[in-house]
């Protein structure tokens, strides 16, 4: 057949992702057993636990693509937030914020932390405690801001609406950054509480340990945008 | 059907039912307006239950409503939930030769919080001071409370929100879905046309989706807490935001939602062309790469909304040449379906129908849109009707026809019922031709310079002579309504005693038709197909020869020939265009 | 305008007052039946109270449905004139979508045999060149056309700036008037011998009138459907554009942005006067502005110093 004939038929080898479906080919799906194909020929008869085994790790893979996805598409989000903010910065001089930096640097600190200790605790197979621990410095973390924002408003009348669009930027997007720690939080907390009613929990784990890396990196989007003078 | 079913299908016909209900509400809120324009201040027919204090005419806060609903359903609860929700749920697994989406707990949810945005939509109705009022684009200030201070516009901009979100999970469904779950052998060159156009919809979804969801949080804060984001003039306290912040968010979503409108309808009108031509899609990688190519642009046109609104020259220079550039790739599609159509043999079915009939108002939409693209050319059309006209030919009737196009098409396959041809036609006939006239009068008027929103147009002086051209428009809308129920009594009349459909009535190759019963059971397909081929193998000679039709499944192996002759073909030319498309994506 | 504003109050009687101005523009919303403006352009009374040199003589056009409204602006022409190429290139291409597809499904509808092939590398090319080559002459001509006009005319704020006629005019959008206010003689904004008036412009003919616009409320939309102006009046900027009457006449003022529940009558109307009569009107009200300055009235100041292009 010539190219002209078929042009959607682009080559077989030209599959991105050869690995998900060689397991229904092993499980003999193929409609029609005649074909040859040197990709999807069974190999031999695997047994049914390890094609198993190999689709869960098929539909793991695929949360966890779609978690990179939907965060790194999520991180749209800030960014027109963060597009908003540095549009009022450039039309009128950003009054700086009567709250410590240092202390609000500190506080984000806490999340590098979680991230830290997240990222050590996925090699580790058996242990909880660093989804336990990263929950706590969740919890200081959001306790911490509101501590921040309390001050603020009550201390140094930083107030909406009297303090205009800096003030609305201050209260507003620490409040939106912390719904989104707070989600990752809870999230890490039914994550624990399956582990300790003895589910595995690896798989989501990962994925939540994403949605905290991605919180932290959106907080250093805050705290350039927001909190710098 | 289950309403708690993970279905792919089902979640597909949930949609369905939910787009359809909202088309006809959005469809009544028009012909309010339309009527207005014809005869304002007179009393609606049929509208004295809902507006008992003036006997059912239309008041200016009434009419503001009215068109700010009719935007709303139509473009958030009526067609994107008609071409994601009902046709992209249906049938993109189906068609990439998936048991199912990838995400199944996500799509059900995905349709349960556009249901709660749709019930907050019809709650808003019930609420004093009625729905929202400050347009579909709801502009601040006047969508904050100091100028809409109705609850309506607070569980509308909810809505609005909760529809944003159902449409980030479907688009993030869609994308993984084609990433991860195709067949084997279901190469991304092989995948049918409508499957890309989903897919580029589906990203352009997950990526400006949070814009809005962005832009409509402040909005929210504005209006519930006080924040001064977009706030400025007479009502601001402490120095005020900037409302132009809110329009530049707004349409960086906006206008790539025009296109997440009218992709999946590009994709199918490409698909249908060559299945009802019964020849290849000409230049598949060529139209597959100008939908990416539209698609890559649409994030960086969309200040051409904004070209009045005192932007500097160098931005709105640039806009207007990223603004003319689109209109490139279209055209390279445009004559690729053209190009399709030519030497084939072509079957004027109703599907086919459909989809010449998009051709036809899609590209009136795309050309009347050339001159609101240069700055200099938009100033007099802009905020008129033209520019409603425009965008209703694109978004509206072309996506309108494009859905039924897809619904005509795999109808037998969603319910295992044919619908009556005849009447099919009928329908799309008569609504192209209908809408061709709304429309058209539109942007007549819109280019005697009627503006939009007006609850009087004549007002004033220079629009007082287009008063029998609205007219004509309007009777034009209320025939185009009326011939919508050409569709319901078929469709309830082959839901009920329709005869049943055979097993590949349009005698294509695509998966969904050659692998999968009609209407498909559980896991879509008892084996998992093995893809040889693209999706439009038609008119092959050695098929002809072989099997004496002209047309093989997309897994279907021809008897007496090794595996190595579909799989060793290529296409020589325009291998680029792939891989940019995949680059871009 | 059938009784209150054709026999408008002669300049010396006012329109300095605020509530004079509302009052008319009130009456003006009542009249709304009057009959069409280009039905009676003999008839037409200028403000100066004698019969006006009929200012929408080519009112034959501006009645057509299909045309533009009707285009009384000196620069206005070259952005008819692009449409109207543009409208000349869209009609042929649609013709030759419509025309090929029409064709091509009349011609091989039921064919016997359809071609097996999705297109040669040469129809291939021949698709993208007439594509491109298409793309180049319209969107080509279009952006040639329009950068033209933006240059000399829409983002050329030098024309004003240097013009020594030029009339500065600065204008205050409301839910739902235009409120516009005039230096005076002595060329200052937000001075006691400023003009305002509501909903209603007075401008020289043939002399650059440079508008500087804001919004106190809402976004609103300045135009000025026969001179081709159109800008966006959003609160907290000034925005600014110009352009010169190409002869006397009275035309109007519309609001093309969604402003609220009364946006269909933020209707105002711009006079077009001899250079005479506009200077004469101009000082007459601006005397009168001085005599009834109220310094309490805070209200009423506003304005800004003249923004440079």
């Amino acid at each position: 057949m010539s190219a002209e004939r078929n042009p959607m038929g682009g080559k077989a080898e030209t599959r991105v992702d050869p690995t998900p479906h060689s397991t229904s080919g092993a499980l003999g799906m193929k409609p029609l057993p005649s074909v040859s194909d040197a990709r999807t020929e069974p190999s031999s008869l695997e047994a049914s636990t390890s094609s198993a085994a190999a689709e869960t790790a098929n539909s793991e893979g695929t949360a966890w693509l779609g978690t990179v996805l939907g965060l790194a598409a999520w991180s749209m989000f800030f960014a027109s937030l963060a597009f908003a903010v540095g549009w009022y910065r450039m039309r009128e001089p950003w009054p700086p914020l009567p709250v410590s930096l240092l202390g609000l640097g500190l506080t984000g600190l806490l999340l590098f932390t979680g991230s830290g200790v997240l990222h050590l605790g996925l090699q580790r197979r058996e242990s909880s405690w660093p989804a336990r621990c990263a929950l706590a410095l969740g919890l200081a973390f959001l306790a911490l801001q509101a501590m921040w924002t309390h001050q603020a408003w009550w201390t140094e009348h930083v107030r909406i609406p009297e303090g205009g669009v800096s003030a609305s930027a201050f209260h507003g997007l620490t409040a939106l950054h912390a719904l989104h720690v707070l989600g990752v939080t809870s999230g890490l907390f039914l994550v624990c509480w399956r582990h300790a009613r003895g589910a595995d929990v690896r798989p989501s784990l990962r994925r939540h340990v994403l949605g905290w890396h991605f919180v932290t990196a959106m907080w250093v989007l805050l705290f350039v945008a927001v909190y710098l003078p | 059907m289950s309403l708690l079913s993970l279905d792919h299908k089902d979640v597909a016909r949930r949609y369905l039912w939910s787009g359809l209900g909202f088309l006809l509400l959005g469809g009544l809120l028009a012909l309010a307006i339309r009527w207005q324009w014809a005869w304002p201040g007179q009393p609606v027919p049929g509208l004295a239950w809902a507006l008992p204090e003036s006997r059912g005419a239309l008041t200016p806060p009434t009419y503001t409503a009215v068109f700010t609903m009719h935007g709303l359903v139509m473009i958030f609860f009526a067609v994107t939930p008609l071409l994601f929700g009902a046709l992209g749920h249906f049938v993109l697994p189906l068609a990439i030769g998936a048991r199912g989406l990838a995400f199944p707990r996500l799509s059900a949810l995905g349709y349960w919080i556009y249901a709660l945005g749709g019930v907050l939509v019809l709650a808003s109705f019930a609420v004093r001071l009625g729905p929202a009022s400050a347009g579909w684009t709801a502009y601040p200030p006047l969508s904050t409370s100091a100028f809409t201070p109705g609850l309506g516009q607070t569980l509308v901009t909810v809505a609005v929100l909760c529809a944003g979100t159902s449409a980030f999970t479907y688009g993030l469904n869609f994308v993984v879905t084609v990433a991860r779950c195709r067949a084997p052998g279901m190469t991304w060159g092989r995948l049918p046309l409508t499957v890309w156009g989903l897919f580029f919809a589906s990203v352009l979804n997950v990526l400006f989706v949070p814009v809005l969801a962005a832009a409509t949080a402040l909005l929210l804060m504005d209006r519930l807490l006080g924040t001064q984001f977009f706030i400025a003039g007479a009502a601001a306290v402490g120095g005020g935001g900037d409302p132009v912040v809110y329009q530049h968010l707004f349409w960086l979503f906006g206008h790539p939602e025009v296109y997440i409108l009218i992709l999946p309808a590009w994709g199918m009108v490409g698909d249908l062309v060559a299945f009802f031509s019964r020849k290849p899609a000409h230049g598949y990688r060529l139209t597959a790469g100008a939908m990416g190519t539209v698609s890559a642009l649409s994030g960086l046109v969309y200040a051409h909304h904004l070209f009045t609104s005192g932007m500097s020259p160098l931005l709105g220079r640039t806009f207007m040449v990223l603004t003319l550039l689109i209109s490139l790739p279209a055209e390279v599609m445009f004559l690729n379906w053209l190009m399709t159509l030519w030497r084939g043999s072509v079957r004027l079915t109703s599907p086919m129908l459909a989809a010449l009939a998009t051709m036809v108002v899609f590209g009136l939409g795309g050309i009347t849109g050339l001159a609101l693209g240069a700055v200099a050319t938009d100033v007099p059309l802009h905020g008129t009707l033209w520019v409603v006209g425009h965008f209703h030919l694109t978004m509206g009737a072309a996506s309108f026809l494009g859905v039924f196009a897809g619904l005509y098409f795999w109808f037998p396959k969603m319910f295992g019922r044919a619908l009556h041809e005849g009447l099919a036609k009928v329908h799309v006939l008569s609504s192209a031709v209908l809408f061709l006239g709304v429309f058209g009068g539109q942007l007549a008027a819109g280019y005697a310079g009627q503006l939009r929103r007006l609850y009087d147009p004549y007002q004033y002086t220079y629009l007082k002579h287009l008063l029998p051209l609205n007219q004509w428009t309007t009777v034009c809308a209320f025939l185009l309504g009326a011939v919508q129920v050409v569709f319901v009594v078929n469709l309830v009349w082959t839901l009920r005693r329709g005869r049943a459909a055979e097993a590949n009535p349009w005698q294509v190759g695509t998966l969904e038709w050659t692998c999968a019963s009609s209407p498909p059971g559980e896991g879509n397909f008892t084996q998992v197909p093995v893809v040889l081929r693209g999706p439009h193998a038609l008119s092959q000679p050695e098929v002809l020869e072989r099997l004496g039709r002209d047309w093989i499944g997309q897994a279907e192996v021809l008897p007496g020939v090794a595996r190595q002759d579909t799989t060793e073909e290529a296409v020589p030319a325009s291998e680029g265009t792939v891989s940019t498309v995949r680059s871009v994506t | 305008m059938s009784t209150s504003a054709e026999t408008a109050p002669h300049p010396s009687s006012g329109m300095t007052s605020d509530m004079s101005a509302r009052t008319l523009a009130l009456r003006e919303d009542a009249a709304v039946d009057r009959p069409r403006i280009d039905a009676l352009p003999g008839e037409r009374t200028s403000v100066e109270g004698r019969t006006q040199p009929s200012s929408n003589a080519p009112s034959a056009t501006s009645a057509r449905t299909l045309a533009l409204p009707e285009d009384a602006s000196v620069d206005g022409h070259r952005i008819d004139a692009l449409l109207g190429w543009s409208h000349r290139f869209e009609a042929g291409m649609a013709a030759l979508a419509l025309g090929w597809m029409v064709v091509a499904v009349w011609r091989f509808r039921n064919a016997k045999r359809a071609a097996s092939d999705g297109g040669t590398k040469r129809s291939r090319a021949w698709v993208f060149g007439l594509a491109l080559s298409t793309f180049l002459v319209v969107d080509g001509a279009l952006l040639v056309g329009s950068e033209g006009y933006l240059r000399d005319v829409l983002w050329n704020l030098q024309v004003p700036a240097t013009d020594p006629r030029t009339v500065r005019i600065e204008i205050n959008a409301h839910q739902w008037s235009w409120e516009a206010r005039y230096a005076g003689e002595d060329n200052r904004f937000n001075t006691p011998d400023d003009v305002v008036t509501w909903n209603d412009l007075r401008v020289p003919a043939g002399v650059p009138v440079w508008v500087q616009l804001v919004s106190t409320d809402v976004v609103h939309g300045f135009s000025l459907p026969n001179f081709r102006v159109k800008l966006d009046a959003i609160p907290g900027r000034v925005n600014q554009t110009w352009f010169r009457a190409a002869r006397e006449g009275t035309w109007e003022v519309a609001c093309y942005q969604h402003c609220g529940t009364s946006h269909y009558r933020m209707r105002g109307e711009l006079r077009a006067l001899s250079q005479e009569a506009y200077a004469a009107w101009l000082r007459e009200a601006g005397r009168q502005a001085v005599q009834a300055y109220d310094v309490d009235d805070s209200a009423a100041h506003w304005g800004w110093e003249w923004k440079a292009p």
